[in-house]
Order: C-alpha cells, then sequence, then structure tokens
C-alpha cells in the first residue's frame, strides 16, 4: 500500500493541503538552522555553573519572592485599614485606637531608606512636603519628634489640628471644654452636624485621626485653668493660642512663660484677623504687648465696661464672624507652627518679632505685617523681676470677664424672668390686633416696623408689653419677637433723651413728653446683658424725665410709676425664652 | 502738617465706619499724646471711653507709628511729624 493514499476526490489534486505542505517546509527550513545556531551556542557553553552565577540566581529568586510577600502584606494591609473602617465616633468612645504595627511593609532587603525614623507609609503620606529642601527627611522627623498643644477648637483650631495632623507632628494635643453646635459650623469645618453636642476636642480627635492614624492625638476636654495649664502644657513643646476670650489669653500666656514654651497666637472677628508668635527667641510675650487685661480696670466705674463692648474686645456671636477669617488666620498659624517644629524658625514671623494683620475687606492689601516692640524689662510675667511665679497666685484670676458682673445693679423689680415672657407672649402672641395668631406658634417672626403693643393684663403681672430689643440690628433681622422694637445698644448708649423718647413713641406714639402709658417696657437682648445696660440708662433717663415734668418734685422711684411706664431687663435674654419655646428650633437665634 | 490716620480691628466702628482719615494741623509736629486728645476731640464719631482712657489709648490698642509699634518710637513720648502713618490697632479676641 502506498502511504500516499490518492487524496479523497477521486484523484482530484487537494490544492489547500499541499499549500499547506508548502508552508510547512518554509517554516523549517526558517527555523532549522536557527536552531542549530542555538544547539551549537550550548554545546560551546557546556559547563556547571559558577557558584556566584548560582547565587545570582538564588537572590533573583529570593528577591522575586520577597516582592511576592510584600505584595500580600500591602493588600493585608489595606484589608487591616478597610475592615478598621477608620476610627469612627463609637470606636474612639470604646476607646479603640489605631492600629499602629498593621501598616508596617517588610522593607525590600535591597532597599535602604534615607532614615530609619520614617516608616515607608509616613515617607509616603507626607512625601510631597518631604521633598521640600528647607524640610527634608530630617525637617520632617523633627516635626514627628514634635508635640504641640491647640488650646481651642473653634475657628482658628480647626484648620490648625487639620493642617498640624496632616503634616505629620508626631503627638497633637487639642484642649477645649466646649461642645459642637450648630451655630459653630460655618467656621468651625473640623466639627459636623452629627456631632452637635460632642465635646469639640473630642470631636476635633476624631476628624484628624481620620486623616492620620500615624500619630498620636490627646483631646482635652475641659477649658484652660490654672490648673489644667499647669498639668497639660509642660508635655508640649509649642502652644497654639486659638482661644476666643482674654482670660483664657493671658492665661495660657503666663502657663507659657512660665514652663517655656513658645506661642502661636490667632485671633479673629468680623472680616479680619492678626497673628504672631510670643515667646519666642528672647521676644516679647502677651503681657509684654498687653501690660494691662482689659479685666483690671477699675470694675465700678463706665471703663468696666470695655471688653463686653469694645469693638475689638466682643466674642463672635455678638459682632459676627465671617469664616474664611478664622480660618485664613488658622491656616497661618498651622504654618508658624510647621517652621517652628520642623527647624525652619528662622523664618518664623517670631524671629522677626512681627505681627501679621489680615482684613479680609480691603482691597488694596488685605495683608500688613508690623514690627512690635521686644521684650519688656518690667513685664509682670517675663521681666527682669516678675510678679507672677505660678499661675496660682496670679494677680489676675483669669475669671472670663463677665458683663454682668460689672453691669450697673438693677432692682430685683426690674427683672423680668424668661419663663414670665415666654407664658405672656404665649398667650397673648404679640399682633396688630393682639388676636390674631394662635397661642401655640413661637412669636418670633419677621414681620412689619410696628411695635406698640398693648396687651390686656391679669397674666401674671406684666400687664402691658412692648417689647424692645438692642441687638445689633443684622441680629434682629434675622428673628425677633414680633411686632417688638429694635434699638441697638450703641444708639441707647450714644443718642439723647429726646431721640430715644421720639424712637420709643414710635410712629403710633402717644404725644405726651414721655414714653406711652401705661406700658411696660420689657428690653431683650439675647444673653440678658446688653439688656440690662441698657435697662439702667432708660431708668435714669426717664426717672429724670418724670421729676422734670412734676417740676422737680423729688418724688423718686415713685415718678416713674406715677408715670405707668416701667423698663424691666429681660434676664438670661432670648436664649433663655428659647429654652421655654416648642420647639427650639422655631425660634432661631443668631 | 499733615497726618494720615488708619483706623482697624473694629476702631473704625467709632469713627464713622472710615478706616482711614487724614488730619491736618497748624504746627511742625506734635507729641503722640496730644495728637490722641485731638482725635478724640474732633474726630471720634461715639463712645470716646473705648477710644481713650486717661490721657492715652485703651488698654487693648495697639498704636503703630509707620507700621511700627509706638513702644519702639518712644512709647507715649513719641513725636509726630508731617507725612507719618499713625494706626491703631484694636486687640482681636475672637477666634
Amino acid at each position: 500500500m502506498s502511504s500516499a493514499s490518492p487524496p479523497p476526490g477521486g484523484g482530484k489534486v487537494n490544492w489547500e493541503l499541499w499549500i499547506l505542505r508548502a508552508v510547512g517546509v518554509g517554516v523549517a527550513l526558517y527555523i532549522v538552522p536557527r536552531w542549530v545556531h542555538f544547539l551549537s551556542f550550548l554545546v560551546s557553553n557546556s559547563r556547571r555553573p559558577s557558584r556566584e552565577e548560582q547565587q545570582l540566581v538564588l537572590r533573583s529568586l529570593s528577591i522575586l519572592e520577597d516582592h511576592a510577600r510584600s505584595k500580600e502584606a500591602s493588600i493585608t494591609h489595606q484589608i487591616t485599614l478597610e475592615e478598621l473602617g477608620g476610627i469612627d465616633e463609637q470606636d474612639t468612645a470604646a476607646g479603640v485606637e489605631p492600629v499602629s504595627g498593621a501598616r508596617e511593609m517588610p522593607m525590600a532587603p535591597f532597599w535602604t531608606s534615607g532614615s530609619s525614623a520614617l516608616s515607608s507609609a509616613e515617607v509616603e503620606l507626607y512625601g510631597r512636603q518631604l521633598i521640600l529642601p528647607q524640610l527634608g527627611v530630617a525637617g520632617q522627623v523633627r516635626l514627628k519628634e514634635s508635640s504641640v498643644l491647640v488650646v481651642g477648637a473653634g475657628g482658628l483650631g480647626s484648620p490648625v489640628c487639620l493642617y498640624l495632623a496632616a503634616a505629620g507632628i508626631g503627638r497633637l494635643g487639642i484642649m477645649d471644654g466646649d461642645a459642637v453646635a450648630m451655630t459653630n459650623l460655618h467656621r468651625q469645618v473640623i466639627h459636623n452636624a452629627a456631632r452637635c453636642g460632642t465635646n469639640k476636642a473630642i470631636s476635633a480627635k476624631q476628624t484628624c485621626q481620620h486623616l492620620n492614624k500615624q500619630i498620636r492625638i490627646d483631646a482635652h476636654d475641659t477649658p484652660l485653668t490654672p490648673s489644667v495649664a499647669e498639668r497639660v502644657v509642660p508635655q508640649y513643646d509649642v502652644l497654639v493660642d486659638c482661644t476666643d476670650n482674654p482670660a483664657a489669653r493671658y492665661l495660657l500666656n503666663d502657663a507659657a512663660v512660665l514652663f517655656n514654651k513658645p506661642v502661636v497666637c490667632g485671633s479673629a472677628l468680623r472680616w479680619e484677623g492678626q497673628l504672631w508668635v510670643y515667646n519666642y527667641r528672647s521676644g516679647p510675650c502677651y503681657r509684654c504687648l498687653h501690660p494691662q487685661p482689659p479685666h483690671r480696670l477699675d470694675q465700678s466705674g463706665p471703663e468696666g465696661l470695655f471688653n463686653a463692648l469694645s469693638p475689638g474686645g466682643g466674642a463672635c456671636d455678638m459682632e459676627g464672624v465671617i469664616g474664611t477669617a478664622p480660618g485664613t488666620i488658622g491656616v497661618m498659624q498651622a504654618m508658624e507652627v510647621l517652621k517652628v517644629c520642623g527647624g525652619l524658625g528662622d523664618h518664623s514671623i517670631g524671629a522677626s518679632n512681627r505681627m501679621v494683620m489680615y482684613d479680609g475687606l480691603d482691597a488694596e492689601g488685605p495683608f500688613r505685617s508690623i514690627r512690635l516692640r521686644t521684650k519688656r524689662p518690667t513685664c509682670a510675667v517675663c521681666g527682669d523681676h516678675p510678679s507672677i511665679s505660678s499661675l496660682q497666685d496670679s494677680p489676675d484670676d483669669y475669671i472670663d470677664m463677665c458683663p454682668a458682673d460689672l453691669l450697673p445693679p438693677l432692682p430685683p423689680s426690674a427683672h423680668v424672668k424668661p419663663s414670665q415672657l415666654a407664658s405672656h407672649l404665649h398667650r397673648h402672641p404679640p399682633s396688630e390686633a393682639n388676636l390674631s395668631a394662635p397661642p401655640r406658634v413661637p412669636p418670633i417672626l419677621q414681620d412689619d416696623n410696628t411695635y406698640q403693643q398693648q396687651v390686656g393684663g391679669g397674666d401674671g403681672g406684666l400687664g402691658a408689653v412692648s417689647v424692645v430689643d438692642v441687638r445689633p440690628s443684622a441680629h434682629y433681622a434675622v428673628s425677633h419677637v414680633r411686632h417688638s422694637l429694635n434699638l441697638p445698644i450703641d444708639q441707647i448708649l450714644s443718642q439723647s433723651k429726646e431721640e430715644l423718647l421720639a424712637r420709643l413713641r414710635g410712629p403710633r406714639g402717644n404725644n405726651r413728653g414721655a414714653p406711652p402709658s401705661p406700658v411696660s417696657y420689657v428690653v431683650v437682648c439675647r444673653r440678658g446683658n446688653d439688656s440690662r445696660l441698657a435697662v439702667s440708662k432708660l431708668r435714669d433717663l426717664f426717672q429724670e424725665e418724670a421729676d422734670d415734668d412734676q417740676g422737680g418734685g423729688g418724688e423718686g422711684g415713685e415718678g416713674r410709676e406715677e408715670k405707668g411706664c416701667t423698663f424691666l431687663n429681660l434676664q438670661g435674654g432670648l436664649e433663655a425664652v428659647r429654652r421655654n419655646v416648642e420647639p427650639t428650633e422655631a425660634m432661631p437665634l443668631v | 502738617m499733615k497726618v494720615h490716620l488708619e483706623f482697624s480691628g473694629g476702631l473704625e466702628l467709632l469713627f464713622g465706619k472710615k478706616k482711614q482719615l487724614t488730619l491736618e494741623l497748624d504746627q511742625e509736629t506734635i507729641g503722640i499724646l496730644p495728637l490722641i486728645q485731638h482725635i478724640r476731640d474732633h474726630l471720634l464719631k461715639e463712645r470716646p471711653e473705648l477710644f481713650v482712657v486717661g490721657n492715652s489709648v485703651r488698654p487693648g490698642i495697639l498704636v503703630l507709628i509707620n507700621d511700627c509699634d509706638w513702644e519702639l518710637e518712644g512709647g507715649t513720648e513719641s513725636i509726630v511729624r508731617d507725612g507719618d502713618k499713625i494706626c491703631f490697632i484694636s486687640t482681636l479676641h475672637g477666634g
């Protein structure tokens, strides 16, 4: 039998098969010489591999193995973090701390890092800043070895904590005794709405720990007091003043001087902010710049009111503040801390003894820097013969300047309790006709400018009531007691008797030379301090008016009663009334 | 002489919300304290006690002469000359 059986198809040539065979031969012709060449190459090199070559191969294999293992470790690392889900509120409450062991990846044996002080995870996290030649690995290590206490986790503290945590300050302390409130969130961006009611230090720690798990963060959920300062301040290298009142600022200054810590100090209000670094490199301290604290003024005289009413001394809730003003200053505070801690102190504004001032509304030059005085030899705390040698026996008691203690005293009968006013307003909702509004609707809504609200008696002694709101007009514009009169405190203090009378009488006032009668003017503000000041002045003014009308009859306090007009102070202000309103949200206050 | 005045940190609220004012005086120079009294008497719009205590500025107000703390220029003894820029800055406490 011939092996070449005739192709199927009855002797007919199968062209396709032939073509395939031809191609096969062609390929073989191409490959075979190369095989021969390869075989001859093998033959010419046929010897045992040397010891070095063996080791090379083994080492390559081991590198491959290590690489695989590190890939695995990195995957495990990611899973661990994902399983942790970050450290959330419940975890922190339950005492869960970030896991530090899981993040270390095994280092490839052929690779060495510039410093053993930074882990590969840290190098990755801080890489973009540590390649800056001014900082470098050494600077980053300095940041890691630094500890910084941020006092106040509010508008300034928010950016300070965020940026310091992100930059890798090794130990961050955050101190605040307040709780997060909705009115904070437009500027205190480290917190969030879900954390309202949570302590700010704890809330700030949670946000920062989410941002960076490599650092240690300690929340000190307490206000700054002398004993707290004595216990906490020595634990840190640098202090950041993000407080919001003069008493805390003086206390922090004295603690900083006594424990020899530099302070990066910021403040902000309205559209402005100020920034400086004190007690640094033999420079001045806060008391050198402001030897006399506001609350050491004569508290019995009008000077005692300075802080309560001073243009710069007020608080954010009275003066107003744009969130980006403390934000801008806070970011710059963080920058100063990074320079002081990172070995770049020469570039700090503390080294040149300057204060940076920011005015967000100044189109020509929003930033300016001014040269400050040097250290005062006569300074009470950092001078040559300091009178303050301990926080406990300081001549200042660091009590926050509480305007209520400095305001003129009023007789008990000149006060209205918030519950009294709330119940009165509920029963007699102010309206043009005194009738219309349903009783349970909170009587707070902006309305018209008609305010001569006369309500019948029989409601716990208030009788006919007219509400005078002495808050700034911007506060009043947001919400107020319906038909109340807005007469801001600065106008009450500056205007003449006649002007005030005209305002009190209003468009519908009567024609007599005194406020309309009979009526009780309930004077209100947010917290009951400005209203107390206003009542004091109004009583004084219209006391005289009553005496004048009676030809100087010397009727004393009865003169006012005879006019049938009294000025009453709402104790605790509208905030206190709000606690008597359901639901509280229906009465927003700014 | 002409003196350029600047008010900030909220002090401008006491001067009709003007942050900058120019003052023309008949003399060649003026001491900083007499200048402060002049400002109080002629420019201040309201609540003088928030600007002046005794014969100087209220504690908490920084005085700058040509962008330098007045303590570097002689403090209350400083002499203001024609063309000088005097800033009054109320210290902020908000945070």
